[in-house]
């Protein structure tokens, strides 16, 4: 009997080794090293440089605060411009449609954003129009361009304003309410541990780090005291992901994050020195740099920008400049991965079928983002019962919108979103590992969500990337295509 | 076998509650008084944050040095936690590293004058942040500590330890040692901001100080108690000669000085009282060992009493500041209004207007004619 358990011990063993580590997603995503953004005396030297891409014309801008200048660079990582005098206390830069330039400036409890035209010559303040007096205080530190608006964060108290080219006030979001229920759940956490009143007076001094908007409007941060980085769509739902740890994958301090046309999330690691890459559905990928003297290595990565092509620019400590990776994304995978949810989509309402007692699916509704009074405009989460978010994935033709998330009822039958109520049911099902938890805005409850499991190796190859050194000479690579 | 059951139920339970532990509640209080979780800054095994091919890092830290470690979370715009910013925002009791990193250009009587940012703080070598070594100094102003050694953790025991640790027979850590909090029954508070010891070697106890924050303004400060010169003299030994020296330490009572503190508004003004009379450019130390008098010391507005003494934080500040030697206000210029760095300077530098002083207008505050806030103690104005 018990050699009989051993064999079929053994065997499940082996069969276990057989199939090797679980990494389906990671193989789709690679990232190599291309170069450092350069001029012709060499790598520019940069510290945390600001980074904005300008899409239309693939050239990214590198603000260095402590150089006081802005450097323009072309598609081959080369200089074409330099400016910046008069704009020593630039924070910020984003790039408009047209090639607009907008500067952010920040003074004592004073921020303002500046025109600049494609040559880097001031045009206009831009001042702000019809700001709630409630916002009186707001001093911006970020700022992002996202089609046609502009999206100026406080990092500090948690704000964030979204104006027009012109300035006019279209909408706040107090982001420090909209975590409240993750903030609340550090404090419990702590409350656990020991009974101290101080460390949760620090829960006050939470701030963001990252920020970027996609192109369907979510606002993506990172919070580097909670490990986390957050997604909040316009309609007011708040998803958190990431783990605080060491191991490929975790979260050490977060600092830049964008989003690339196909909903792939890139997050920046100062303490891991890292990049990581996540899936629409916050599904880790892949992660690169790793701190060292090697030219594909990072060195305390903050500021991240990503253009069409999926070249991926990391601002780095260390003077070190800024570094241009490529991503690809191969299409197959991706294919995948949309497989994986249409599947998920099956099997949530299958499930919803067959359990009488469940709910109704309940479609989340956007945030009435039209109110007449600007106060009225500030927005926060929107108070619901438990919610249980699923990965949405809907196959169009076009790229950008191949993942989006569901807002509205009028999505109708093609989305693989939906909000269900429960009554502390948890359901593990389809929810990425890396997903901590979803937070119901309510706070009333949260979901979290088991941790283990399908963590890629550190070996680069279990992983399915590779880091190619292509550090040869790019600049006479530019002069061949030229 | 039911005894090794149970054995292995109640390992598992520990093990459980271990991690329960470890993982929960680490954000926010990274290092909650002691020591933190090893991974935040070793990489243990020369793994990707560290790699063999590259630089190994002797002590397996996730920076290229010390301080770097300390700054992956410590730098940063705004206030909080941070302790180097690009703009000279982080206004801590401490001070910005910042002004470590620029220079400014002016004119004098003497013609040109380029300011000296190795002067302006202490000179910890952060590679991956842009701080060197301290390019005059070879050893601490002074003492014979040398330069080329300062960091962070020359001042700060980043593990925490007091007295030595655990390993030394102390009482394990419950609470940090710089809010004020009472220790559960059985164990200690860790050293005010983690300072080291006399047994992380320095020459001294850690100071005794308790704050509300991490921002430094009239209304909400540290609240230091006793033991501040008398540790700085670990390094800058002959700086605290008292016989030579400006007196500093915990004999050094204000005696008659204090009521000069509390009536001295400003230059030409001495209307005063003791108790508004306090402001956080011109520190002393409260005599005080107790906690909860010291936290509730922290958001005080009263001056000192003839039995409170003068400190090295009465003039000076820790990490840096935007004057030469490290002082709280420009001692090189007859009115502090006219003085350096001046507001083309601030700006030029990409510093935040009003950042010298932490958000005062000097004008405003204090008068155009304002001199030397030496004169807050000895009203020589």
């Amino acid at each position: 009997m018990t050699g009989r358990c051993f064999s079929i011990s053994l065997i499940a063993l082996l069969a276990l080794l057989a199939l090797g580590p679980r990494n389906p997603a990671s193989a789709g995503v690679t990232a190599s090293f291309r170069y450092p953004l350069s001029n012709f005396s060499g790598p520019v030297r940069s510290q945390w440089a600001k980074l904005a891409v300008d899409q239309e014309r693939s050239e990214v801008y590198a603000l260095n605060q402590r150089a006081n200048d802005i450097r323009i660079f072309d598609r081959h990582g080369m200089e074409i411009f330099v400016f910046g005098d008069g704009y020593s206390t630039a924070a910020d830069i984003a790039i408009g449609e047209d090639g607009d330039i907008f500067i952010l400036t920040t003074g004592y409890q004073t921020s303002t954003v500046h025109l600049l035209n494609y040559r880097g010559e001031h045009v206009s303040e831009i001042p702000l129009e019809n700001i709630p007096e409630s916002l009186s205080e707001f001093v911006a530190d970020r700022l992002i361009y996202r089609q046609g608006s502009l999206y100026l964060v406080d990092s500090s108290s948690l704000l964030v304003i979204v104006v027009d080219e012109e300035g006019f006030f279209k909408e706040a979001h107090d982001l420090k309410a909209t975590l409240k229920p993750a903030l609340d759940r550090e404090k419990r956490k702590q409350k656990a541990i020991k009974d101290s009143d101080w460390k949760q007076k620090a829960l006050e001094y939470v701030e963001v780090n990252g920020f970027t908007v996609d192109s369907q409007g979510n606002m993506f941060f990172t919070v580097p005291v909670l490990f986390s980085a957050f997604r909040l769509s316009p309609g007011g739902e708040l998803m958190e992901f990431g783990r605080a740890g060491s191991g490929p994958g975790k979260f050490g301090v977060v600092s830049g994050i964008t989003v690339d046309e196909m909903g792939y999330i890139y997050v920046a690691d100062r303490l891991r020195s890292v990049v990581l890459v996540f899936d629409p559905s916050f599904k880790f990928q892949t992660e690169f740099g790793y701190r060292g003297d090697r030219p594909s290595s990072l060195m305390v990565p903050d500021d991240l920008a990503i253009d069409r092509e999926g070249n991926i620019y990391v601002g780095q400590a260390a003077n070190r400049g800024v570094s241009v990776f490529r991503v690809v994304r191969e299409a197959a995978v991706h294919e995948e991965v949309l497989e994986k949810a249409v599947v998920d989509e099956a099997i949530f309402k299958e499930a919803a079928v067959q359990e009488p007692d469940a709910p109704e699916a309940e479609v989340h509704e956007a945030v009435d983002q039209e109110a007449d009074a600007p106060e009225a405009a500030i927005q926060q989460a929107p108070v619901k019962e438990l919610e249980v978010h699923v990965a949405v994935v809907r196959e169009t033709d076009a790229p950008e919108e191949v993942v989006e998330e569901a807002t509205s009822p009028s999505q109708g039958s093609d989305t693989a979103s939906r909000d269900f109520e429960e009554s502390g049911q948890v359901i593990e099902e389809d929810v990425p590992d890396e997903v901590e938890s979803i937070v119901d805005l309510s706070d009333q409850v949260e979901f979290t969500v088991d941790q283990g499991g399908d963590t890629p190796s550190t070996d680069s190859e279990k992983s399915g990337w590779t880091i190619e050194e292509d550090e040869s000479n790019h600049l006479e690579e530019s002069r061949d295509e030229e | 076998m039911k005894n090794r059951k149970g054995a292995m139920v109640h390992g598992i339970a520990v093990l459980a509650g271990v991690l329960i532990l470890t993982l929960g509640g680490t954000a926010l209080a990274f290092h909650g008084g002691g020591v933190a979780h090893c991974d935040g800054c070793h990489s243990m095994h020369n793994s990707p944050e560290n790699p063999v091919e590259g630089t190994p890092n002797s002590l397996l830290l996730k920076g290229s040095d010390p301080s770097s470690t300390c700054l992956n979370c410590h730098a940063g715009d705004g206030g909080s936690y941070h302790i180097l910013s690009s703009d000279a925002s982080n206004w801590s009791p401490g001070g910005d590293f910042f002004w470590l990193t620029q220079s400014y250009t002016n004119s004098n009587w003497s013609g040109s004058v380029t300011s000296d940012p190795d002067n302006m703080g202490h000179n910890v070598i952060a590679t991956d942040y842009g701080l060197t070594v301290d390019g005059t100094n070879t050893t601490a102003p002074g003492g014979t500590f040398t330069s080329s050694g300062l960091g962070c953790d020359s001042c700060h025991d980043p593990h925490g330890q007091v007295n030595g640790g655990t390993a030394n027979g102390e009482l394990p850590i419950s609470v940090s040692g710089s809010y004020g909090e009472a220790p559960a029954p059985s164990t200690i508070a860790g050293n005010y901001r983690l300072l080291g010891d006399v047994e992380y070697g320095l020459a001294a106890p850690a100071p005794i100080a308790v704050t509300d924050g991490f921002g430094e303004t009239d209304v909400s400060h540290p609240a230091y108690g006793q033991g501040m010169s008398e540790w700085c003299a670990s390094c800058h030994g002959e700086y605290v000669n008292n016989s030579q020296k400006h007196p500093s330490g915990n004999g050094e009572f204000l005696n008659g000085q204090s009521a000069n503190y509390n009536s001295y508004v400003a230059t030409g003004d001495f209307t005063g009282v003791q108790a508004t009379s306090f402001t956080a450019l011109v520190q002393f130390e409260r005599q005080e060992t107790d906690p909860a008098i010291l936290l509730a010391a922290t958001t005080s507005t009263a001056g000192p009493d003839s039995g409170d003494n003068i400190m090295c934080l009465t003039c000076h500040r820790a990490h840096a500041s935007a004057f030469n030697n490290i002082t709280r206000w420009d001692m090189e210029h007859e009115l502090l209004a006219e003085g350096w760095p001046t507001a083309a300077n601030l700006t030029a530098m990409g510093a935040l207007p009003l950042s010298d002083y932490y958000g005062r207008d000097i004008a405003t505050d204090f008068g155009d004619f304002q001199r030397s806030l030496c004169n807050k103690c000895h009203v020589q104005d």
